[in-house]
């Protein structure tokens, strides 16, 4: 596909994504951003993977200073344009309606997000911790800012089935 | 290919541990099996299980869930047995030191189970395979 | 229902990453799948955080060893689309050919392994002494058997020479021949095609639905890859000149999931030739400054699939948010649609099937309705390799491979 027609394609994403837009850009010819309300999350996304038939590619979270920015990057293969889906979910609630539960593809992904960063993906068939290990702390969320790079004295916090062989 | 003759007396079986690896270290200890370098007929075989091991061979940083693990491993190694770390991620933490995911490196862990242990380290990012030959063999001789 | 669980290390002698996975069994068939993972969890994306935008490549180099220019190329490519930049001629091709290179060298790995879990340790011995020219090559274009570190922001970091060009060249001669013998073995022995074909099959909505990519989806008819799709670097060029193409095909079974990627080592043996035969001159670096406010997705199609790297700037020396995510991660998840239903003999076929990387095999727990036992990876691999020689027995012939 050429430039000029990737541009055209922003005009396919707006009419499946509707009035749910609340912003729009697309500063390459291959790379859309795309910005939506909290509560439209869900719906944006199924649109983008049911009409424009976009696969999801994976999904970032990332902390700004009120709340926790999610960005669900949809590959739209057949225009090879990748269409990032932005939406900001508000601190302190951080509660955003999951989309693993229509879509398996982001079911590891949204199981990652919510442990690194503390959002409850409402719906989600399968809520456990994918990577942190056995017995982690709750209200413990690497990612964040707060979180220290390197946690010293974070040992003594751990339970016991860590200190046990520590003698 | 100027090996001491006192490394082939000992045919030492080694069991692999992989504690987080990124596996370019252990691709290279399987290298070590295949045709080009074929440790077997130096008599070192791989075992399945480390209670038939006379070395350990740990690549790989030290997470926090697989700490455990590596520690039964060790214990269920029958002594004395030598613990190579090969690869700089073992040896000393490579990049992921300070991770809040590797709070201690294989070294420490194993000396604080162990004071005694004999520990060899083999640094490099992967170390080559002749490299990890050589360094088996320097340590062998002298044990 | 009892459990039975099998304790298979997770330290074992033959693969690498440790996981878990639980299967549930009824008799001999599978009927749910059940992944735990988390052993290898190193805390890249914090750590990226605290380096500077030049040391970040290293970082994630050592995501993985196998894969290990993928994740410094999406990497690369994630920032200069930040930047909206392109590097020079030279870089790109530079960074393409050593690309290639590693996937010729990782699909010969897997080639090994999946050999050696259908029986035929002769296969493995013989995929990776030929895979051992191929990381010779590497050495001599680069410096190091693997974790190359070719990438850098804005195009390459090292040249190459025209004489280790020359004995690429000669490399990639002696390994297309070595491909070639391993393609007729495998595609046409009937014993191959009884264990292989029918097992494990993703069918392609299944593939679609949990966003399988590389050789795990392109099996099934799902023609994704990113170098067709949003092409960059030397891809664009190399494909309207018709150095190589994508292999897609149809049935989605473990058969096809081996034929697609010997067929891959071939075509990028092609286009390495291509490379090197139409590397331009110039320079290698587009020689990047500071780093503004911005944001950036890149994509590069490792061995594995696709490997997706994002990141965020705010204008200063390192990156305030660097997401990584290793092809393996979409197609792990695949193991509850193409394992259910499957017999337990297969499952260590299925499992190295999708050619895992980020995290692999670590402990299997297997539950069954009727009692207690456990079983070791050792004994997954035996049970494959038994039911290889049964087939054998069945049809009344040895396969090529055995004559190897």
């Amino acid at each position: 596909m050429t430039d000029e027609e990737k541009y055209m394609v922003a005009d396919k994403v707006k009419k499946a994504l509707g009035a749910l837009i609340v912003s729009f850009d697309q500063p390459r010819p291959n790379r859309i951003y795309a910005v939506v309300a909290q509560d439209d999350f869900p719906e944006a996304n199924r649109a983008l993977f049911e009409k424009l038939g976009g696969r999801l590619a994976t999904s970032t979270a990332l902390e700004v200073r009120d709340a926790v920015e999610l960005i669900y990057h949809y590959m739209l293969e057949t225009e090879g344009v990748l269409c990032n889906l932005k939406t900001l979910v508000a601190k302190p609630g951080l509660k955003v309606g999951s989309i693993g539960a229509f879509l398996p593809a982001a079911d590891w992904i949204e199981r990652e997000m919510a442990e690194m960063y503390g959002v409850t993906f409402v719906g989600h068939p399968d809520p456990r911790h994918l990577l942190l290990p056995d017995g982690w702390p709750d209200g413990n969320y690497p990612y964040r800012c707060d979180y220290p790079q390197k946690p010293d004295g974070f040992e003594e916090q751990l339970p016991d089935v860590y200190q046990k062989d520590r003698k | 290919m100027g090996l001491k003759t006192a490394a082939l007396k000992k045919s030492i079986w080694v069991f692999h541990v992989a504690c987080s690896p990124c596996n370019n270290c252990d691709i290279e200890i399987l290298d070590l099996l295949t045709p080009r370098f074929d440790v077997e007929r130096f008599g070192i075989v791989l075992v399945g299980s480390p209670r038939h091991a006379d070395a350990l061979l740990i690549t790989g940083v030290a997470n926090r869930h697989v700490t455990p693990r590596l520690l039964e491993t060790y214990r269920a190694t029958a002594k004395p047995c030598v613990c190579f770390l090969f690869g700089a991620c073992a040896a000393m933490g490579n990049v992921f030191k300070g991770s809040y995911n590797v709070p201690r490196l294989v070294d420490e862990i194993i000396l604080e189970e162990d004071p005694n242990a004999i520990i060899v380290y083999i640094p490099g990012c992967p170390p080559k395979p002749e490299a990890m030959i050589a360094g088996v063999v320097k340590a062998l001789s002298v044990l | 229902m009892k459990k039975t669980t099998l304790p298979i290390g997770p330290f074992h002698p033959l693969l690498e990453e440790p996981e878990f996975f639980t299967f549930y069994l009824d008799g001999e068939t599978v009927t749910k799948v059940d992944l735990r993972i988390g052993y290898n969890h190193r805390g890249h994306e914090k750590l990226a955080t605290g380096l500077t935008w030049d040391q970040v490549p290293f970082l994630v180099e050592r995501i993985c060893g196998i894969c290990s220019t993928s994740h410094p190329y999406a990497y690369v490519l994630a920032v200069e689309d930040l930047l909206g930049i392109k590097a020079p001629p030279r870089g790109q091709y530079i960074r393409s050919l050593v690309g290639e290179l590693e996937r010729i060298h990782s699909h010969l790995l897997w080639l090994g392994l999946a050999g050696h879990f259908i029986g035929y340790n002769t296969v493995w011995m013989w995929a990776w002494r030929y895979r051992e020219e191929i990381l010779d090559a590497c050495e001599k274009l680069t410096g190091n058997r693997n974790h190359y570190a070719m990438c850098r922001v804005g195009g390459a970091r090292r040249d190459v020479t025209r004489e280790a060009m020359d004995f690429t060249m000669g490399a990639l001669d002696s390994n297309e021949r070595s491909t070639k013998m391993f393609l007729g073995a495998v595609v046409d022995d009937p014993v191959i095609h009884k264990r292989l074909k029918g097992v494990g099959v993703l069918t392609k909505e299944d593939a679609i639905a949990y966003g399988a990519v590389g050789p795990t989806s392109r099996p099934s008819g799902v023609r994704w890859d990113v170098r067709e799709t949003d092409p960059y670097d030397a891809y664009g060029p190399s494909l309207e000149a018709g150095a190589w193409k994508v292999i897609v095909t149809e049935n989605g079974d473990v058969f096809d999931k081996a034929a697609v990627r010997v067929l891959e080592t071939l075509e990028s043996i092609y286009l390495c030739r291509w490379l090197i035969e139409n590397m331009p001159d110039g320079e290698i670096d587009a020689h990047v400054g500071n780093i503004p406010e911005g944001e950036g997705c890149g994509h590069h199609e490792a061995p594995r699939g696709e490997v997706f790297h994002y990141v965020r700037s705010d204008g200063s020396n390192k990156p305030i948010r660097h997401k990584v995510r290793a092809p393996t991660f979409n197609n792990l998840p695949t193991y509850k649609a193409s394992c259910t239903g499957e017999q337990i003999a297969d499952v260590a076929l299925i499992t190295a099937s999708i050619d895992p990387c980020y995290c692999c095999t670590e402990r299997v727990g297997v539950v069954s309705k009727s009692r207690r036992t456990s079983l070791t990876q050792d004994d997954l691999v035996k049970m494959s390799v038994e039911k290889t020689f049964e087939i054998e027995k069945k049809i009344g012939m040895k396969s090529n491979l055995a004559k190897l």
